[in-house]
């Protein structure tokens, strides 16, 4: 505490602000930086994502597209081919599906088949997450997809910092990047230090650290899973949390560190879990990790279900801090997992 | 049903035990009580009894392997079933693979452990259960043999040596002594002395009485009837009193239960018995482990004080001395009185001096008050 009393209360804003942020100090670095999406011009984007850009670099850099997500990111995918760095906003990610073929066998390819010749310095900006019951077509969280397709990075930031640090990243990578933001982040505030500075990609952090489980958790799944924690050290369950930052590339090594001093493992996040982000890290300790595990590897996620609009039926399927409590209480005490 | 019979676990600490010998052959009926099989832990040899009536129909032939406790070392039918009505049951494979955790395979690979021979808490074997074993298994340190004449060492006199050690090691020890003066105790003794003869009542040893004014300061001090165990204070349950006894070739310290509430013609009953348990190896589980404090009386070796080591996990031990004539000082004039030195041994990580000194001087006032030890348990509450 002595240390830090002589220095300024850190800052603080929210995390949407601090992706504004990352844009408008790499768009003022980088004249190539561009950015397309619906409604992100004058009127700052549905969550504030582009507030105040449009004003400060005007409709050639701040450009509204009609919805369309095929058109703007198959304009996006030929943008970066030709040397620009653009970013595509889809808003809901559930939305992602129409420019599936552009993302997937264009802009994940272009410099595989180019012989390396032909960069997709392209990000895709996605929403994705429950908030509020906005149903089968607005909750989707869709990045384990993407995890699948080889040529894309994948970030899944939890916190303002983070936000940012991966973002500026984000913008000088020379490859296509996913950068996922959980809607129910957007309005979080956390402290963000002033000045330049950037977040690898590939670095999990530890959020918590603790001693007899290890979860591994993406975004909004983060906090849950520090709630989570919480309850469990009043068992006298002391449980590290990992938050993973990005997907691809995903910290393996930080991941097997963990569980080989905790022994257990619970993965959390919102995603389905059928062929999810819990699916792999599962496979990757399995494969790299078995003599570390006292217990199976258990997985929270969304069950197997499309979002309901229903709040209850919703809330039922989704990962919560009492199941995530439950799963690591279990892989504890030696009980059978359970679905989450 | 026929129903397993394990090695028990006959006192708090006991892990593992060795079977040496069945009682009763497979095929053999027993009443509850009968004697099944003895086993020899690292305290002593016990037999151990039937619960209920039956027929042994398994028996694991004895081995010089110690084995967890639990491990099931054979089965009985209850009287009235046959092995007809339990004949789906037997054909049941008698040893079900137990689960255990890649980690505590791993780990047993490490420390060559066998994963067969551990007992788990909870379903699964864990790397913790592993590393428990592990310690428990560490094999005595093998010192070069010294010049001369060396016999294999009993494992009696082995466990006394490991227990001690980790004891002294473990437990920072202190000592705090006072001289007690024995005369009316002594006057005690010799006025009941007649008196219970005459009724057929076993005889009141000094041990006895000891015995009652150690329960009573244990007692009136709950602080000290905890033990150091795992980082954390653990209260003992009950007012439950060690009795260090020689034995041929070692020592044991057999229990007696529940001391405080005991009168004292039973408690001399008692501990009459159970010091004969001891000496013939016949003690029974219920008689070790789960004291609050140890008695250690060397007076009638001629001892005048002593500090003793401690019978972990109590905190407390009360070594007394023997009873003899000394001068002491009373009102400025020598004095011919009997005295005794009573020395209390205590763990520094559970008590302090001061603790230790009101607690011995519990022990001198009772000693020197000893009415109070022959009042029936009610009236003995604290003053």
């Amino acid at each position: 505490m002595g240390a830090l009393a002589g220095r300024a209360a850190a800052r603080e804003i929210t995390f949407v602000e601090a992706t504004v942020e990352a844009l408008r100090e790499e768009m003022r670095r980088d004249p190539a930086i561009f950015y397309m999406g619906e409604g992100i011009g004058a009127r700052g984007g549905n969550f504030t994502q582009t507030k105040g850009l449009y004003d400060e670099f005007g409709p050639e850099r701040v450009r509204d597209t009609p919805i369309s997500e095929l058109g703007f990111t198959a304009a996006g995918v030929g943008a970066a081919m030709a040397g620009m760095h653009p970013v595509a906003d889809l808003m809901f990610a559930d939305f992602i599906a129409e420019a599936m073929s552009q993302v997937v066998h264009q802009a994940a390819k272009v410099h595989y088949i180019s012989g390396g010749r032909i960069e997709v310095p392209l990000i895709v900006r996605a929403a994705f997450g429950v908030v509020r019951s906005a149903g089968a077509h607005h909750s989707g969280s869709l990045y384990p997809w993407f995890m699948h397709v080889p040529g894309l990075k994948v970030a899944v930031p939890s916190s303002p910092a983070d936000a940012k640090g991966l973002w500026k990243t984000a913008l000088r990578e020379r490859c296509p990047v996913m950068i996922f933001e959980h809607k129910g982040l957007y309005n979080q505030k956390g402290p963000v230090p002033e000045g330049e500075y950037l977040t690898p990609f590939g670095q999990a952090a530890i959020a918590r650290a603790g001693r007899d489980a290890t979860i591994a958790a993406t975004a909004l799944m983060v906090h849950k899973s520090l709630q989570a924690a919480s309850i469990l050290e009043g068992e006298g369950i002391s449980v590290e949390v990992l938050d993973l930052r990005t997907l691809v590339p995903l910290d393996e090594e930080s991941i097997l560190k963990s569980v080989a001093r905790t022994g257990r493992l619970v993965i959390a996040d919102e995603a389905h879990e059928t062929c999810g982000v819990g699916a792999e890290i599962a496979a990757r300790v399995a494969a790299r990790g078995f003599d570390f595990l006292d217990a199976p590897i258990a997985r929270v996620s969304m069950l197997q279900a499309p979002h309901p609009f229903s709040p209850p039926l919703e809330a039922a399927l989704l990962p919560s801090p009492e199941k995530i409590a439950a799963a690591v209480r279990a892989a504890v005490r030696g009980e059978e997992a359970h679905a989450g | 049903m026929p129903v397993d019979l394990v090695m028990p676990q006959l006192g708090l600490t006991m892990t593992e035990g060795k079977l040496l010998r069945w009682c009763k052959q497979v095929g053999q009926t027993f009443e509850a009580g009968e004697p099944l099989f003895e086993v020899e832990t690292d305290k002593s040899n016990m037999e151990v009894e039937a619960s209920e009536a039956g027929t042994l129909i398994e028996a694991m032939p004895p081995a010089d392997d110690p084995l967890p406790v639990a491990h099931v070392i054979g089965r009985y039918l209850r009287r009235g079933e046959s092995l007809e009505t339990a004949a789906g049951a037997l054909e049941s494979p008698a040893r079900v693979r137990r689960p255990a955790s890649p980690r505590a395979r791993a780990a047993a690979r490490r420390l060559g452990v066998d994963l067969a021979a551990i007992s788990a808490a909870g379903g699964r074997i864990v790397e913790a259960d592993v590393l428990r074993a592990a310690e428990a298994q560490a094999p005595a340190v093998e010192l070069p043999a010294p010049a001369g004449r060396t016999a294999p060492v009993p494992k009696l006199r082995r466990v006394i040596a490991e227990r001690m050690t980790a004891s002294f090691r473990t437990a920072p020890h202190f000592y705090v002594t006072r001289e007690v003066d024995a005369g009316e105790l002594l006057a005690v003794k010799r006025t009941y002395q007649a008196a219970l003869e005459k009724r057929g009542l076993p005889a009141l040893s000094l041990t006895d009485l000891l015995l009652k004014a150690v329960a009573l300061a244990v007692r009136d001090h709950p602080a000290v009837n905890a033990g150091w165990v795992d980082g954390e204070i653990r209260p003992h349950r009950g007012v439950n009193i060690g009795l260090a006894v020689a034995l041929e070739d070692g020592l044991t310290v057999p229990v007696l239960r529940e001391v405080d509430r005991s009168e004292i013609t039973e408690l001399a009953r008692r501990r009459q018995s159970l010091v004969e348990r001891a000496r013939a190896s016949r003690l029974r589980p219920d008689d070790m482990g789960d004291a609050g404090a140890t008695l250690s009386n060397l007076g009638m070796y001629g001892v005048d004080q002593f500090q003793a080591i401690l019978n972990p996990p109590e905190s407390v031990l009360v070594a007394a001395g023997r009873v003899r004539e000394r001068v002491v000082a009373v009102k400025g004039a020598a004095a011919v009185r009997p005295t005794l030195f009573v020395t209390v041994t205590a763990d520094h990580r559970v008590i302090d001096g001061v603790q230790a000194a009101r607690f011995l001087a519990s022990v001198a006032e009772a000693l020197e008050n000893p009415g109070l030890l022959l009042l029936p348990p009610e009236s003995q509450a604290k003053s």
